[in-house]
C-alpha cells in the first residue's frame, strides 16, 4: 500500500514539475501494486521458513525474520512465566502461541503458530529447566 | 488483623503519620477537583466547603484503614475503604528504597518512603511517615533484604533510626554498623557546571541561532550591517542584547535548577549498599543494594567531553526508576574519576577496558546511514529550485562528518564479568552491564548489514528503559557476544577480551 502511495505521489510530483514520463499515467502504481500483491502472497511462506526455535541445554534460541533477521537467546533461569494464547482463528487450526517472559520488558521470545500440544510440552520443558533463585 | 491504635515498636501493623490525609496533596487536589467545579458552577462557597469536608473525611477514613507491617521479611500493606486490599512485598525482591522529603515534609518532620520492586506494580509508597520512623523502616527493609534478620524480627525497632543499615537484630546479636564510605560529594560550583554543560544548553543555543538567522532573513539588521552612527542600529543592538540576556537567563536558570535539584549531593557506600542524598529544598535519598545494580551508564556530551567531564547513572530494576528523577545518578564527574567510582559501585568493571571498534566496513555503513537521509531531503529543493536549491546539498558534508564521528564513538568489550558498550557522536554513552544481570540477548541484521557482514546486538535488562547495544559489529563477533551475554562464564574459564581491529580509549576520544 505504501509503495502504491509513493508511486502515485512520485507521478504527481513529476507531473507538477512538468516532466513527461514515457509510460501511461498510473502504470507505475499498478506495477508497484502487482509486485506488492506477489510479495504478500509469498511473504507468509518465507516468514514461516525463517522461523526457528531451539532448546539448547541452557537457553531457548529463536530466529525469525525475512528482511530483518532476528536471533534471540533467553537463558532458562531468567524465565519468569510463560503464556500460551489461542485466538479463535488459532483454535480453529489447532495452533497456539507461546510467549516466554523474563524480568525485562524488552525480551523478544514469542513462538507463534505451534501445535497446541507442542506448546504445552514446550512450556513444561522450559519450566522444568528454570530452576530456582532470584532472576533479577 | 490486629487493630492498630498506637502499637509499641515492633508490635503489629502501624498507621501512617496522622498528617498523611492533609499532606497527600496530589490525591487531595484530584479529589477536590470535581466538588470544586460543581461549587463554582453553583456559585456557592458553602457547597465548596462541604466538598472539602467530605473529601477530608474520606481521606481520614482511608488513612485509618491503611496500615503497614514488616514481619518475617515481608512488608505487608493493607488498606481500602470500600474495596479492601492487601499488598505483600518480600524484602528479598527489593530493588531500591527511596526516602523523599519535600519542603512541606521537612517543615513537619515527615517523609515519604518508596519501596521499589522489579515489576511495574510491585512497588509500595508510604506517604507520610515520621522522619525517624521512615529511616528506621528503611534500615529494617534493607537489613531484611540482606537476610541479616530472621523471620519475625524485621519489624521497626527504633534502633535502626540512627543505626543505619546495620541497626537491626535481636538483643543478643552483635550490632554491626558499616562505616559509610564517601564515593562522590558535589559542591555548588560543580553543580553549577553540571547545569551549564547540560544537553539543554546545546538545544537552546541552536534555537537562538536559528531564531537570529530567521530574523535576519526576515529583515532584522544583521551583524555585518551594524552602523552604530545610525539610529537604525539601535534595533540591532537591542536584538543582540536580547539574545545575550536570554542566554544569561537560560544559564542562570540551568544553574539554579541544578543546584535546587542536586544541592548537597552525596553518594556513599554503606556496606554493600549505595546511598545517595541530594536536593536543596526537596530532599531525596535513595538506597540501592550493589547486588541490584543492573547497569552503570556514563554520558559525555560534547561540551562535557571538551571539559573532561561526564555524568553517571546507576540503574536498578525498580519500576519507579523509569523516571529519571528517581534514578541514582551523579550529575557531573571528572572523567579521571570514573574508574575510581566504578571500582566502588560496580566492582569488576574498573578500570574501563580498551574498547574494540567495529570493522572498517561499519564506517561506511555509519556514513551512509547519516548522509543518505540528509541527501534525500536536500535533493528535493535541489531539483525543484535549481540552482539556488542546490545549496541544500551542502548539508551532506556535515552529515558525512557526523557519520564518521558516530563510527569513532562505537566500541565494546567483554571485560571480566561485564559487557561494556559505547555509542553516540554528539552525546557519547558508555554502559557497563554485569553479565549476571542480563535477562536475554538478541541480535538483528538488516539486509544492508548482512551485505556488509554486520549485525547489532541488544542486551535486555530488568527494569524500564535501558537496552545497551553493540552496533554494526561483525556478525560472527555478535554471535560470540550473544552467547557470552547469556552464559556468564566462570572465572576460571572466562574467555579473553576480544581483540580488536583498532583500539580506542573508553571514555574520551
Amino acid at each position: 500500500m505504501a509503495g502504491v502511495v509513493v508511486a502515485v505521489a512520485g507521478e504527481v510530483v513529476l507531473a507538477g514539475a512538468g516532466v513527461d514520463v514515457p509510460w501511461p499515467s498510473g502504470a507505475a502504481a499498478a506495477a508497484v501494486a502487482l509486485a506488492g500483491a506477489g510479495l504478500a502472497w509469498r511473504l507468509p511462506r518465507l516468514a514461516y521458513d525463517a522461523w526457528r526455535y531451539e532448546l539448547t541445554p541452557t537457553t531457548l534460541e529463536l530466529q525469525r525474520g525475512v528482511v530483518v533477521r532476528h536471533h534471540s537467546a533467553i537463558p532458562y533461569f531468567r524465565v519468569q512465566h510463560i503464556d500460551i494464547t489461542r485466538s479463535p482463528f488459532e483454535r480453529a487450526l489447532g495452533l497456539s502461541q507461546l510467549v516466554v517472559r523474563t524480568a525485562a520488558a524488552t525480551t523478544d521470545a514469542r513462538l507463534p503458530g505451534i501445535a497446541a500440544s507442542d506448546a504445552e510440552r514446550l512450556r513444561d520443558v522450559i519450566l522444568a529447566r528454570t530452576g530456582r533463585g532470584d532472576a533479577v | 488483623m490486629a487493630t492498630p491504635s498506637e502499637p509499641a515498636p515492633g508490635e503489629g501493623p502501624r498507621r501512617l503519620h496522622p498528617l498523611s490525609p492533609v499532606l497527600d496533596l496530589s490525591g487531595l487536589g484530584r479529589a477536590l477537583l470535581a466538588p470544586g467545579a460543581v461549587a463554582l458552577g453553583a456559585g456557592g462557597l458553602r457547597l465548596l466547603a462541604l466538598g472539602v469536608v467530605v473529601v477530608l473525611a474520606l481521606q481520614v477514613l482511608a488513612w485509618s484503614r491503611r496500615t503497614y507491617q514488616l514481619a518475617g521479611g515481608v512488608l505487608r500493606i493493607e488498606g481500602g475503604v470500600v474495596v479492601r486490599s492487601q499488598q505483600l512485598l518480600p524484602c528479598e525482591r527489593i530493588q531500591q528504597v527511596n526516602l523523599v522529603q519535600k519542603l512541606r515534609h521537612r517543615a513537619l518532620g515527615v517523609a515519604v518512603l518508596e519501596v521499589e520492586g522489579a515489576g511495574r506494580e510491585s512497588g509500595a509508597r508510604l506517604a507520610v511517615l515520621e522522619r525517624g520512623r521512615a529511616e528506621a523502616l528503611r534500615a529494617d527493609l534493607l537489613a531484611a533484604k540482606r537476610g541479616a534478620v530472621g523471620p519475625g524480627v524485621g519489624e521497626a525497632t527504633g534502633a535502626g533510626a540512627g543505626a543505619g543499615a546495620g541497626g537491626v537484630g535481636g538483643p543478643e546479636a552483635p550490632e554491626w554498623v558499616p562505616t559509610p564510605w564517601p564515593v562522590v560529594t558535589l559542591g555548588y560550583r560543580q553543580l553549577a557546571l553540571a547545569g551549564v554543560t547540560g544537553v539543554e544548553l546545546l538545544v537552546f543555543l541552536t534555537v537562538i541561532t536559528t531564531a537570529v538567522q530567521f530574523g535576519g532573513d526576515r529583515g532584522w539588521p544583521s551583524l555585518d550591517r551594524f552602523d552604530l552612527r545610525l539610529p537604525g542600529a539601535l534595533g540591532a543592538v537591542l536584538v543582540v542584547a536580547g539574545v545575550l540576556a536570554a542566554v544569561a537567563l537560560w544559564l542562570g536558570m540551568a544553574v539554579a535548577a541544578s543546584i535546587l535539584s542536586d544541592g548537597g549531593f552525596r553518594l556513599t557506600l554503606v556496606g554493600d549498599e549505595l546511598h545517595v542524598q541530594r536536593g536543596l529544598l526537596d530532599r531525596k535519598e535513595a538506597s540501592v543494594p550493589l547486588a541490584r545494580v543492573q547497569a552503570v551508564r556514563i554520558d559525555a556530551s560534547a561540551p562535557r567531553r571538551a571539559l573532561g567531564l561526564v555524568s553517571l547513572r546507576i540503574d536498578s530494576a525498580g519500576a519507579g526508576s523509569g523516571e529519571d528523577d528517581r534514578r541514582v545518578r551523579v550529575p557531573i564527574l571528572a572523567a579521571g574519576e570514573v574508574d575510581r567510582v566504578l571500582a566502588l559501585v560496580a566492582p569488576g568493571s574498573a578500570p574501563l577496558p580498551t574498547l574494540r571498534s567495529p570493522p572498517p566496513v561499519a564506517r561506511r555503513r555509519s556514513v551512509v546511514r547519516h548522509a543518505v537521509p540528509v541527501a534525500l531531503l536536500a535533493a528535493a529543493p535541489a531539483v525543484l529550485a535549481w540552482p539556488v536549491g542546490a545549496l541544500a546539498l551542502v548539508a551532506v558534508g556535515p552529515a558525512v562528518a557526523a557519520g564518521r564521528a558516530a563510527y569513532r564513538g562505537l566500541g565494546h568489550a567483554l571485560a571480566g564479568d561485564y559487557l561494556v558498550t559505547r555509542s553516540g557522536w554528539l552525546n557519547r554513552r558508555l554502559v557497563a552491564v554485569p553479565l549476571a544481570r542480563v535477562q536475554s540477548a538478541r541480535s538483528r541484521a538488516t539486509p544492508l548489514q548482512r551485505r556488509a557482514g554486520l549485525a547489532t546486538l541488544s542486551v535486555d535488562l530488568a527494569g524500564p528503559g535501558l537496552v545497551p547495544q553493540v552496533r554494526d559489529e561483525a556478525a560472527a563477533v555478535v554471535g560470540e557476544l550473544r552467547a557470552a551475554a547469556v552464559h556468564p562464564p566462570a572465572a576460571s574459564d572466562r574467555p579473553q577480551p576480544v581483540s580488536g581491529h583498532s583500539r580506542t580509549p573508553a571514555v574520551q576520544e
